[in-house]
């Protein structure tokens, strides 16, 4: 479930900055919980209620999304993450979701310090979506799904190197099984879009290892198309269109094997650009984060300077049952 | 002087294969259907699912700007404005006004937004599967 066991590779641990960490007992505990200040637990993980969430998802049909995300930060952070979203249309009102992830990080290094690293399966997002309110019009759409579900604890949350804990940004879980709910609107056009989300994940504090905190999480998006600016009379052209989303996050308090870390919450602000090309069957989409606003308790937390991502995201039509003729 | 052979060859089969896929056979059914709220390749997508799922449609035109989907069915297929418009619920969306129309005259399929639906004949679940995404 979690820690070490799952593929953790250690690139080296001697004079790392967290060194101090393996020392033992209550002064152990105290330094884990100030080590918890380098932490970037989740705020540069991509929310999972993305704005495909508000978007009809047709009874039968599955959707894959392939995303690669990377995320750079001071002081010498780097995380590669690996989400993929499969949803599919339960009834027409009810689909289901799935977040699986993946993710390398490394911490640190030098010409002296060796780098610290993991690279593990993170938490796993299962919510349903049930779209509450819908109005389509000839020239408009406009959605309320709601959503719950849960982040199940296939990350690691006590990835230890050398005895004592990795830093936080270095887990990949959270040790339990944390509720996530919320809702998501979204309003399009033929030539615009607009989307929203708010989502609450409760993290309750794991036994053992870190807990990153519960977190609450908002985003905003517009889109506008920029290719072909006037469509055709007939048929359905490729669409390339720009997207700006601002994404908020608020992160409790993190806990290590059951004591508060302190000077650990954070509130953080990103924009994202992305562009997106759609044709029938698929979309892909390539974009860039930046940091607004990144306000921490903790001096030393980590500060993140650019995220980069890529997506692909792929339709297939799943075969009925033959002679079910009430499956139509 | 062999490589013209083959390039004219491959020319008539190719010629012979365009129009055997976009010339109908008269006798069809025709339903058109004004969508409400699809404005996106992937909601157009929406539909061809469900679309895939009703027996007897063997092609349909989607057009983007009308937000408007156009299906031909075989001959001697039963077609209702209902089955369209569960058509269009199945796959999300508020239903629109359906037309339906006989088809007595051959049809040019070669403009843009014509798509052949698939109707996988296998009884394996899988090779279905493959048949109808790629």
């Amino acid at each position: 479930m979690s820690g070490p066991s799952l593929a953790l590779i250690i690139q080296g641990v001697e004079r790392c900055p967290n060194r101090d960490a393996a020392i033992p007992g209550r002064r152990g505990l105290a330094l884990i919980a100030a080590m918890l200040a380098v932490v970037m637990p989740r705020s540069a993980e991509g929310s999972p209620a993305t704005f495909v969430t508000a978007l009809p998802v047709a009874t039968g049909q599955l959707l894959v999304r392939f995303n690669f995300q990377t995320t750079f930060s001071n002081p010498q952070f780097f995380g590669l993450q690996t989400p993929v979203t499969i949803a599919y249309g339960l009834i027409p009102h009810l689909a289901l979701f799935v977040n699986l992830n993946r993710s390398y990080q490394t911490l640190g290094g030098g010409p002296d310090v060796p780098a610290l690293s993991s690279w593990a399966a993170r938490d796993v997002a299962v919510y349903l979506r049930y779209t509450v309110l819908k109005i389509d019009r000839t020239q408009s759409i406009f959605r309320i799904p709601p959503l719950g579900g849960a982040f199940l604890p296939a990350g690691g949350n006590a990835i230890r190197g050398q005895g004592a804990y990795l830093p936080g940004s270095l887990q990949t879980g959270s040790g339990t099984v944390d509720p996530y709910l919320g809702t998501a609107v979204g309003y399009h056009s033929d030539a615009f879009g607009a989307a929203a989300d708010a989502t609450y994940r409760l993290n309750p504090v794991a036994g053992g290892g870190i807990s990153p905190g519960s977190e609450f999480r908002s985003d905003a998006q517009v889109e506008t198309r920029l290719y072909p600016r006037k469509l055709p009379e007939k048929g359905l052209p490729g669409l390339l269109e720009v997207s700006l989303d601002a994404n908020y996050t608020r992160d409790a308090a993190s806990y290590a094997d059951g004591v508060l870390a302190p000077l650990s919450t954070g509130r953080t602000l990103k924009q994202d650009l992305v562009l997106e090309y759609s044709t029938l069957r698929w979309q892909i989409g390539i974009g860039g984060r930046w940091p607004l606003m990144q306000s921490f308790d903790s001096p030393t937390a980590l500060r993140e300077r650019f995220s980069a991502f890529l997506f692909y995201e792929y339709y297939f039509s799943l075969p009925h049952r033959r002679h079910r003729r009430w499956d139509l | 002087m062999r490589v013209g052979v083959w390039l004219a060859a491959i020319a008539v089969v190719g010629a012979a294969l365009v129009a055997g896929t976009s010339q109908a056979a008269e006798g069809g059914t025709r339903a058109v259907a004004k969508l409400n709220g699809v404005f996106s390749p992937r909601g157009f997508f929406n539909i061809i699912v469900r679309l895939n799922r009703l027996d007897g449609a063997e092609w349909a035109k989607l057009d983007l700007k009308k937000s408007q989907i156009t299906v031909d069915f075989a001959p001697g297929t039963e077609v209702t404005p209902e089955s369209m418009q569960q058509v269009e619920r199945q796959a999300g969306y508020k239903p629109g006004p359906v037309t339906i129309e006989a088809l007595t005259a051959p049809v040019d399929r070669s403009a843009p937004g014509w798509k052949r639906l698939k109707h996988p004949g296998t009884k394996n679940s899988v090779a279905r599967w493959f048949e109808l995404n790629f």
